[in-house]
């Protein structure tokens, strides 16, 4: 089920199936876990019609298969928005993340021809936020202290990648 | 007044009630302004009551409207809120909308909008909040920013206006300097007060 469009050296993503919901905590977007019936409940609930607009797609490891994150896609018209959730067991969740944020801005951007694609990175995310630059994004709003880490607080990073039709277009 | 959250001088704030979805309609229906972004659409009370009652069915909720009442008649004037809770980072997005045409340009806003900052600050007990208009809306943004918002940055949208792509304004607004613009407004209130006065008096 690897999408050949979506791989890099070490991840590649893939739509989520129903042998998903015994590793929920590693994709589903959520702070608070669910478990495997109600992570099959969603799958079900989420995957009624093919075409969806909104959909989430599993980052697995091109060694192995193993699940190691979640991408959210919610495509608006012209527009749409990526998320992320990394299993909490992965010690390179950040340079995954990266790659696979590498993988789809291309993708929505080049083939699926999205004008602008937007994403928030914590501000602490390094791999992340390098792959984002990497892959034409512009850091666009700084939200003050809006994830906690540990008794700190760091900032948030909206980025976009904006087709450079748009670009300034009100300014 | 009728299961008060909060109240101020002239206001108070109520739970959104499935019976205000009629007047939400009307509001709708009788809409002056135009520079929203989906510009101005009637909308049906029967998906403003499923709306309304799908929002209090969630605990804890992924976010909370509040009525807006007068205090003198309990007349149902507007809704503000929170939206996108984030219980854990304790963070959330502030949105306002006064609805009825004939209670606008009369200072209700600004003091519908203290009572729900105090409401997101002192009740809810989130650590920071923001909050996204729409570039058109020049009012909103000029409201914001004098509630002592900062302006976190501008985001490009794929929606347009007169034929032109639009972006959005972002905000945020700290605990603190949701404290500093409180006082701010409560001096000006004062002063304000005060000329009232002296002008009666003269």
């Amino acid at each position: 089920m690897r999408a050949v469009y979506l791989t890099g050296p070490t991840v590649y993503l893939r739509a989520l199936a129903e042998s998903d919901a015994e590793s929920a905590a590693a994709w589903f977007d959520s702070l608070f876990p669910i478990n495997a019936s109600r992570a099959a409940e969603f799958l079900r609930e989420e995957h009624q019609e093919p075409w969806s607009r909104r959909r989430t797609l599993a980052i697995a490891r091109n060694d192995g298969g193993e699940v190691v994150g979640g991408a959210r896609l919610r495509i608006d018209g012209r527009s749409a928005q990526l998320g992320f959730h990394m299993a909490p067991w992965a010690p390179d969740a950040d340079d995954l993340r990266g790659e696979a944020l590498g993988l789809l801005v291309p993708w929505l951007r080049g083939e699926l021809e999205c004008l602008v694609v937007s994403t928030e990175i914590p501000a602490d995310e390094a791999a992340t936020l390098r792959a984002a630059e990497a892959a034409g994004m512009r850091c666009r709003v700084r939200l003050r202290e809006h994830v906690a880490r540990g008794g700190q607080r760091v900032d948030l990073l909206i980025y976009q990648s904006v087709d450079p039709t748009l670009e300034g277009a009100d300014a | 007044m009728r299961n008060q959250i909060l109240a101020g001088e002239r206001l108070y704030l109520r739970p959104l009630e499935t019976s205000d979805a009629a007047s939400l309609a009307a509001f709708s229906a009788a809409e002056t302004e135009s520079f929203f972004d989906e510009g101005r659409v009637p909308h049906s009370p029967i998906a403003l009551e499923h709306w309304i009652t799908e929002l209090h069915r969630r605990q804890p909720p992924r976010a909370i409207q509040l009525a807006v009442c007068l205090r003198e008649d309990d007349k149902f004037i507007g809704m503000l809120g929170v939206s996108r809770l984030d219980w854990v980072n304790r963070t959330g997005e502030s949105e306002s909308y006064l609805g009825d045409v004939a209670a606008r340009g009369k200072g209700y806003g600004p003091e519908a909008k203290w009572l729900l900052l105090e409401y997101i600050f002192d009740h809810l007990q989130l650590h920071v909040i923001r909050s996204f208009v729409w570039q058109p809306n020049w009012r909103s943004a000029a409201a914001v920013r004098h509630q002592g918002y900062r302006e976190a940055g501008r985001l490009q949208t794929t929606a347009t206006k007169h034929g032109v792509y639009q972006g959005e304004f972002v905000f945020d607004l700290l605990r603190d300097e949701y404290l500093a613009g409180r006082e701010r407004w409560r001096a000006e209130q004062a002063g304000r007060k005060q000329r009232v006065t002296g002008a009666i008096g003269a």
